[in-house]
């Protein structure tokens, strides 16, 4: 089993394709959208698949197949440790528990796999320590 | 038991003297008791980094060539006081810049100068017979100023309120993000090792204590602002906002790890000081005082979420609880973040134990101590 996030862009001619439900029925892939807009430059979609290695790649190929973009998403959070002073504002913050203190050694852990790229912790950050690369 | 200054400082100068840390007497304490612990340690030192709003620094630019009076100064878009003599100002942590976008303020031109980083001054004065220079635009930094020194009206308030909002809108406050219907609740003591919560009647702290201030050494040079000693009590230390201290030291000798500007999301900017007062183990009583654990420090959790300077108050919890991650208030669970490090303030006491256990720091007797009363009026 894999868990993955992907950035995916739709044009005109894909644009009402439900990618859910051929991701379940085709590919026995769990969704999860985590994010999704549609604008003059077409959809874009923040995606996480939960699946067999096999099944996702199959996935991928099918949804380049009908002219999807799709790219992993990968280092899109990133936090700069010489800012970061380990307060722990963003803990209490984050929807999916991606921080956590650590109580060894006071550190503020950020487990980057648990992050759904909401950007709540951003803001909160008085150091500006935290960074979402999304190009959403 | 009784202990002096001058013998604790006897003992320091031959390297003999016992320090530890307030997180590490609590054990000690335990294991031994109060009267054992008393004999055996000199020193607890303390430690608290986070944010202190009411914090700034008095800068001496030197003269030009002509000279001018200053009146209007902005150190990298940022506003410092024109109402000093000539060349002298005061930049304060909260004075966001005045560039669009914000972000950077005071507690940025203070941990740049500390970093001995440049930084851009552009000043003007009405110009007169005796300075006759009416604008000057430069680059300073902390190696071409004749003096730069942190003065601080208010710091390591002695405990605070935990933050937590009713309302069904995020609040952005100085306590940090909080999130609608009680859903988190935010703090800001570094409580078992907060300077003022392990001498909560100031009963070896007074005005002329040497302390760890910014990375370098600095004095207490006054009762803080909003100096209050009618807090509720618990353990025999205060629940909320009580005492605070006015600090004083020289910004050459700090380090930028210490010294942090601070951008608080929707309130404005700040300045995260570290700061490390230690604890000369006189008497018994001081002992006991020091081992105060967080499960034993309480603090009154307040409704932000309501806009008045008396927000309700809806249950006390402790510092045990507080570090755990959520806490029970009202019957409800909260997720709790701290806004101040804990880490650092560990790091700040450790380093404050390395320099006395090194010779590198004795103890001061203080010159007075600080008001027994004092309390907090409002403004009509």
């Amino acid at each position: 089993m894999s868990d993955k996030k992907f950035r995916l862009k739709f044009n005109d001619s894909n644009l009402h394709d439900s990618v859910s439900y051929i991701l379940v029925s085709k590919f026995n892939i769990k969704p999860n959208v985590l994010q999704a807009r549609i604008d003059g430059s077409g959809g874009r979609m923040i995606l996480a698949m939960s699946g067999a290695e096999n099944d996702i790649t199959n996935a991928i190929m099918y949804l380049r197949s009908v002219d999807i973009e799709i790219e992993p998403l990968d280092n899109y959070v990133k936090r700069d440790d010489n800012k970061c002073i380990d307060c722990g504002s963003c803990i209490s913050l984050c929807p999916t528990f991606a921080f956590e203190m650590d109580k060894e050694t006071w550190d503020v852990k950020l487990d980057t796999s648990k992050c759904v790229a909401c950007g709540f912790c951003i803001s909160a950050c008085p150091t500006h320590a935290i960074m979402l690369k999304l190009n959403l | 038991m009784k202990r002096t200054y001058s013998e604790i400082n006897e003992k320091i100068r031959k390297r003999k003297a016992v320090v530890l840390t307030a997180d590490e007497v609590i054990d000690l304490v335990k294991d031994k008791g109060v009267e054992n612990a008393a004999k055996e340690v000199d020193v607890v030192t303390t430690g608290t980094f986070g944010a202190m709003c009411s914090s700034g620094a008095f800068i001496n630019f030197g003269h030009s060539d002509p000279p001018i009076r200053m009146t209007n100064i902005s150190l990298n878009g940022v506003q410092a006081y024109g109402g000093l003599a000539a060349v002298d100002t005061y930049i304060g942590a909260t004075q966001v810049t005045d560039k669009k976008g914000g972000g950077y303020g005071g507690g940025h031109v203070i941990e740049d100068l500390v970093a001995g980083k440049k930084i851009h001054l552009v000043a003007s004065g009405p110009g007169s017979d005796c300075y006759t220079r009416k604008s000057i635009e430069t680059t300073i930094s902390l190696n071409t100023v004749n003096e730069a020194y942190m003065y601080n009206p208010r710091n390591v308030y002695q405990n605070y309120a935990v933050a937590t909002n009713s309302s069904d809108k995020t609040l952005q406050t100085y306590m940090g993000k909080l999130l609608p219907n009680f859903r988190n609740a935010t703090y800001s003591s570094a409580g078992q090792l907060s300077p003022l919560i392990n001498d909560p009647h100031l009963d070896t702290i007074g005005v002329g204590t040497r302390i760890f201030l910014g990375g370098g050494e600095g004095y207490i040079a006054w009762s803080g602002t909003q100096f209050n000693t009618k807090a509720d009590e618990v353990n025999g230390v205060p629940t909320g906002g009580s005492r605070t201290l006015a600090l004083i030291g020289d910004l050459r000798g700090m380090n930028r790890e210490y010294v942090r500007g601070l951008d608080i999301f929707g309130y404005g900017t700040s300045l995260a000081v570290g700061v490390g007062v230690p604890i000369p183990i006189l008497n018994n009583d001081v002992m006991k005082r020091c081992a105060i654990s967080d499960g034993e420090i309480f603090a009154k959790v307040f409704d932000y979420g309501t806009c008045s300077s008396s927000r309700p108050v809806l249950g006390t919890v402790n510092y045990a609880d507080l570090r755990s991650g959520k806490i029970e208030c009202g019957g409800r669970m909260m997720r709790t973040s701290p806004l101040s490090s804990y880490k650092y303030a560990k790091n700040v006491a450790q380093k404050l134990k390395d320099w006395i256990s090194n010779e590198k720091f004795e103890l001061t007797v203080p010159s007075i101590p600080l008001p027994k009363e004092g309390s907090v009026r409002g403004l009509r």
